[in-house]
C-alpha cells in the first residue's frame, strides 16, 4: 500500500499495526496511542530495532533458522551433535526446544507445514534442502517435531516417506505433547520430557 | 437458525486457520446449518479444553455461540476421528480433497442434509482404506447431483436419442453428452471427448443415485477408473472455475504410493 503525503500519520500507524498478525483495529489503535505517549528515545529504540531486524537478520543457509550470522550459532557450535537433525515447522519452535536445554543436536526449519486445502505443498517448504543436507552430511537420526495435528502429521509422514529408503533412523517426540496444541506453547518441562523420550516414527 | 445465542449441531471439521496468539478459525460443515466458521479460543495451547477435538476431518458434536462478527466454539466432543485414515498419508490427502470440495460447494448457513450425510459416509469409506478412489468418484458424482450440476450421460442431451456404446462428445454448456448429429449443431468450443469406459461408470452412478452403494458395489469398476477420474476432475474444475487447491498434493502422494 502506498500512502500519499496527505495521509495523517496517526491513521497511517494504526493501519500499519492492523496489518500485523493477531492485531485487530482496536489493538492497533491502542498501540498507536501508547506510542504517542511514549518518550521519543524509547520510540527511536523501537524503530531502530525493527529496522535492524529487517537489515541484519537472515535465514541460516544450513538449517533456515533466523540468524544474524550465517551459519547460525547452533549450526556453528562444534560441541553439538552433528549427527542429529530435529525438523520443526518454524523458528519459534527452535527457540522453544532450545529453552529446554535437553537437546544437543541440530535443527531444520521447514517454514510452514503442508496444508493442501490452502494450496501449500512440499515445494513451498524447505524440504528439498533437508534432503540435500542428508546427502552432504553424516546424519544418523532425524527427529520429526512438527505439531501434533493433521497437517503437522501429514508433513512428517511425507518427509518420512522421502527419507525412509536412506535407512536413517527417524524418531518423533514422545507423547506427552497433547494433541491439537502447538509446540511453541508447550511448557518447558513437557517439551523437555517429550524430546528426551522420543520414539521411532 | 433459531433465536438462541448458542446452537448445537453435528459437524465435520473442514479446515483451520491460525488467528491471534492461540486461536484458530475453524470451518465446519454442520448438519443443521451448512457451512459455519467459528473461532476456537486457546485451541493452540497444549492442554486447551478442546484437546484434539477440532482436528481436521473429525466428526464432532459442537456447541457454538453466535458472536457479533464471528461465532465462537464453546464446546466440542469427538464422535468419530477416523484413525485408520489418519495413519495413511494418501487417505489423509483424499480426505482433505473431499473437505475442500465441501468447502467449495457447500453453502454458508444453509443446511444440506444429503451433502452432510454423504460426507460422513465417504469419510467412513475412506477410513476402511479399501477402494478409496471409487468412493471419492462416487462422492464427486453425488456432489454434482445435490448441488444441481449433474449433466446427462444416458441419452443425447439435445435430441434425447439413445447413444451407442462408444466414445462421445461431452459439452458442459449443453449440459451433457451429445449424439454425433447434435455435435455439429449444438457443440461448443468448451466440449471434450469422454470415453466409453468413463461413460460406463458415470451411467452406473446415474442408475445408482437412489441406492446406497455398499462396499461390494465398487468391485466390477475398481480396475477401470482412470478415464472417469480424469472426466470428473476436468468437470469439477469447469464448475469451480479453478483448480481445487488440494489436488496437487493428492496427485503427488498417489504418484509416490504407486
Ligand atoms: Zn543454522
Ligand atoms: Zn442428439
Amino acid at each position: 500500500m502506498q500512502y500519499s503525503s496527505g495521509t495523517p500519520p496517526v491513521q497511517r500507524l494504526i493501519e500499519e499495526f492492523s496489518r500485523l498478525p493477531g492485531i485487530g483495529p482496536k489493538s492497533a489503535q491502542r498501540l498507536t496511542y501508547h506510542l504517542i505517549r511514549m518518550p521519543a528515545e524509547q520510540a527511536e529504540n523501537l524503530a531502530s530495532a525493527i529496522l535492524s531486524v529487517k537489515t541484519r537478520i537472515t535465514l541460516c543457509s544450513k538449517c533456515f533458522h533466523i540468524t544474524e550470522n550465517d551459519p547460525c550459532t547452533i549450526c556453528s557450535d562444534t560441541t553439538r551433535d552433528q549427527s542429529k537433525i530435529c525438523v520443526v515447522e518454524q523458528p519459534l519452535d527452535v527457540m522453544a526446544l532450545e529453552k529446554t536445554s535437553t537437546y544437543d543436536g541440530l535443527y531444520h526449519v521447514l517454514h510452514g507445514v503442508i496444508s493442501p486445502i490452502n494450496g501449500i505443498g512440499p515445494d513451498d517448504l524447505k524440504v528439498k534442502p533437508l534432503l540435500q543436507r542428508l546427502i552432504d552430511n553424516d546424519v544418523t537420526e532425524i527427529i520429526m517435531a512438527t505439531n501434533p495435528n493433521l497437517e503437522g502429521e501429514a508433513t512428517s509422514m511425507f518427509i518420512h516417506k522421502l527419507i525412509e529408503p536412506s535407512g536413517i533412523k527417524i524418531t518423533k517426540p514422545a507423547r506427552g505433547l497433547p494433541v491439537g496444541g502447538d509446540l511453541e506453547y508447550a511448557d518447558e518441562a513437557t517439551l523437555g520430557r517429550a524430546i528426551e523420550g522420543r520414539q521411532n516414527f | 437458525m433459531t433465536g438462541n445465542r448458542v446452537y448445537k449441531t453435528k459437524a465435520i471439521v473442514l479446515k483451520q486457520m491460525p488467528i491471534g496468539e492461540t486461536n484458530r478459525i475453524i470451518t465446519f460443515y454442520t448438519r443443521s446449518f451448512g457451512k459455519v466458521a467459528a473461532v476456537a479460543r486457546g485451541v493452540r495451547r497444549p492442554g486447551s479444553k478442546f484437546g484434539g477435538s477440532l482436528e481436521i476431518l473429525n466428526h464432532v458434536q459442537a456447541s457454538i455461540a453466535r458472536g457479533r462478527s464471528l461465532d465462537n466454539v464453546n464446546e466440542c466432543v469427538v464422535i468419530e476421528s477416523y484413525q485408520n485414515l489418519r495413519k495413511n498419508l494418501t487417505a489423509i490427502a483424499e480426505g482433505i480433497y473431499i473437505a475442500e470440495l465441501v468447502d467449495t460447494f457447500g453453502e454458508d448457513r444453509s443446511p444440506n442434509f444429503s451433502l452432510f450425510d454423504m460426507l460422513l459416509e465417504t469419510l467412513s469409506n475412506l477410513d476402511r482404506l479399501e477402494h478409496r478412489e471409487f468412493w471419492i468418484l462416487w462422492f464427486e458424482f453425488r456432489l454434482l447431483h445435490v448441488s444441481g450440476f449433474l449433466p446427462e450421460f444416458v441419452s443425447c442431451v439435445e435430441c434425447g436419442n439413445g447413444l451407442d456404446r462408444t466414445d462421445h462428445v461431452f459439452d458442459p454448456i449443453a449440459g451433457g453428452v451429445l449424439c454425433p448429429d447434435c455435435v455439429n449443431n449444438y457443440g461448443t468450443d468448451q466440449s471434450w471427448n469422454v470415453s466409453v469406459s468413463a461413460l460406463t461408470v458415470l451411467r452406473f452412478f446415474q442408475r445408482s443415485l437412489n441406492l446406497n452403494l455398499r462396499s461390494d458395489s465398487s468391485d466390477p469398476y475398481v480396475d477401470d477408473l482412470v478415464d472417469v477420474k480424469a472426466f470428473l476432475r476436468t468437470y469439477m474444475r469447469y464448475i469451480a472455475e479453478r483448480d481445487l487447491k488440494s489436488t496437487g498434493f493428492l496427485d503427488l502422494v498417489r504418484f509416490k504410493e504407486s
